[in-house]
C-alpha cells in the first residue's frame, strides 16, 4: 500500500544503466544518485511480487522496466536489502543520513518504491550504497 | 528570406552569402573597416564551428568581397541571410569531435583507451534516451582539461551521471576510492574514502565541491594520488 515503510529484511532492486557501471560492469554510485527534480530514488520490492525466487522476482521486474523505459543491452539491475542500505548509510556517512524506503506503487509498476532521504549533491551516500549492492543481473 | 544586413545585424548564427552585382566580378573592392572587424571577430570566434562565413572566404578573395558606401556601411557587395543550409553542429557530433580530438591529438597516455569509453557511453545514453544529448559537452571539456592537467593520473572507470555530467571514479578498495563529476560550470563534485592518517584501520569518508583548476589540490593531502597516479 502507497507509503508503507518497506521492512528491513527484504530487498529492493535497481535499474543501473550501462552509462553508470564500469567497464567490467561494476555498478556504481552514479545509478543512486538523483537528479534535481526528483523526490526519491526509484526502486522496485521484489517481496512484494510474491514470486517464489529470486530469478523469477527479477523476470518480472524486467517485465515492468521495459514497459516504462528502454532498458539498454549492457544495462543492470542491482539488489540490495532494504536493512543494510539504511544501517550501513547510517553508520559511515558523517551526517549519520537516516534514509528510508516506501511503498510507491504506480499503475503499472505496483511493487515500484521510492529511497527517500536523497539530494541531489549526495554523491558519497550514492556511493556508499554502491558498496553494498549484492547481487545484480543484466538488465534484458 | 532573404535580406540584406548591416555589420551591427549579423551575428554568429548567420550564414552570410555574398551577393556579387552583374558585371561587377573584375571590379577589385576594399573591405570597409567595420565589416572587416566584425567579420574578423566572428570567423576567429567561430572558427572551431566552421562556420558558414568561411565560406565566403572561399567564395570571393577576402580583400575583394564588399565596398561600403560611407554613408550607410551598406557593402558594395550585398550580404544576405539565407536559411542555414548546412545541418548545425549538435552537441553529440561535438562530443564525437572530442573523442576524435583525444584519439588523435591529446596527449592523455590512455587516449585511446579513453576515447573508446566515451565513444561507448555515447551509444548507452543514445539507446536508453535518444532525444536527449548523450553528454553535456562542457562536462566533457572540463574533464578533458583535467586530465591533461594531470597528466599523471592512471586510467579511470568513466561513467555518467544522472545529469548526463562525466564521472570518473579511481577506486582500488573500499577505502581507496575516490570520484569527481565533472559539472558544465568549471565545479566538480569529489568524494574521497581514505584510510585515516592516524588509524589506518578507520576510513575518512569527505564530500566537497571545487574547481576543476583546483581539484587535485584540494585531494592531494588525502593520499589520493597514491592509489590514482603512477
Amino acid at each position: 500500500m502507497k507509503g508503507d515503510l518497506i521492512p528491513d529484511r527484504d530487498y529492493i532492486s535497481r535499474y543501473c544503466s550501462a552509462m553508470q557501471c564500469t567497464e567490467e560492469g561494476q555498478v556504481t554510485g552514479a545509478a543512486f544518485q538523483i537528479r534535481p527534480s526528483d523526490k526519491y530514488l526509484s526502486v522496485n520490492w521484489l517481496e512484494f511480487l510474491c514470486l517464489g525466487n529470486r530469478q523469477e522476482e527479477i523476470r518480472e521486474v524486467r517485465r515492468i522496466l521495459s514497459s516504462k523505459l528502454t532498458l539498454g543491452a549492457k544495462a543492470k539491475i542491482a539488489v540490495l536489502n532494504v536493512g543494510n542500505i539504511l544501517n550501513y548509510v547510517r553508520s559511515q556517512s558523517p551526517d549519520s543520513r537516516n534514509l528510508s524506503v516506501f511503498h510507491e506503487p504506480e499503475e503499472n509498476d505496483p511493487s515500484h518504491s521510492g529511497i527517500y532521504g536523497l539530494q541531489s549533491e549526495d554523491h558519497l551516500i550514492a556511493d556508499l550504497i554502491a558498496e553494498i549492492v549484492q547481487e545484480t543481473y543484466p538488465a534484458r | 528570406m532573404n535580406h540584406s544586413l548591416l555589420p551591427q545585424d549579423v551575428t554568429s548564427k548567420d550564414y552570410l552569402i555574398p551577393h556579387v552585382p552583374a558585371g561587377a566580378s573584375n571590379v577589385e573592392y576594399e573591405m570597409h573597416e567595420v565589416w572587416e572587424n566584425k567579420l574578423s571577430n566572428l570567423i576567429r570566434r567561430e572558427q572551431s564551428e566552421k562556420i558558414s562565413l568561411d565560406l565566403i572566404r572561399l567564395y570571393l578573395p577576402w580583400k575583394q568581397i564588399f565596398e561600403a558606401d560611407s554613408s550607410t556601411c551598406r557593402p558594395h557587395f550585398e550580404i544576405k541571410r539565407e536559411t542555414y543550409p548546412i545541418e548545425e553542429v549538435s552537441e553529440d557530433k561535438k562530443v564525437l569531435n572530442i573523442t576524435s580530438y583525444i584519439r588523435d591529438q591529446s596527449n592523455i597516455c590512455f587516449a585511446h583507451r579513453l576515447a573508446n569509453r566515451l565513444e561507448f557511453l555515447v551509444e548507452a545514453s543514445k539507446e536508453e534516451h535518444p532525444d536527449e544529448v548523450a553528454i553535456l559537452l562542457d562536462s566533457l571539456r572540463n574533464f578533458v582539461r583535467f586530465l591533461q592537467s594531470a597528466s599523471n593520473l592512471n586510467y579511470p572507470d568513466v561513467v555518467l551521471s544522472p545529469s548526463k555530467n562525466i564521472r570518473a571514479q579511481w577506486r582500488t578498495g573500499p577505502n581507496r576510492h575516490f570520484a569527481a563529476e565533472f559539472l558544465t560550470t568549471g565545479d566538480a563534485n569529489f568524494v574521497i574514502f581514505s584510510p585515516d592518517p592516524k588509524h589506518p584501520e578507520k576510513t575518512i569518508r569527505l564530500s566537497g565541491l571545487v574547481s576543476v583548476d583546483s581539484l587535485i589540490d584540494t585531494v592531494e593531502p588525502h593520499g589520493v594520488l597514491a592509489w590514482s597516479s603512477r
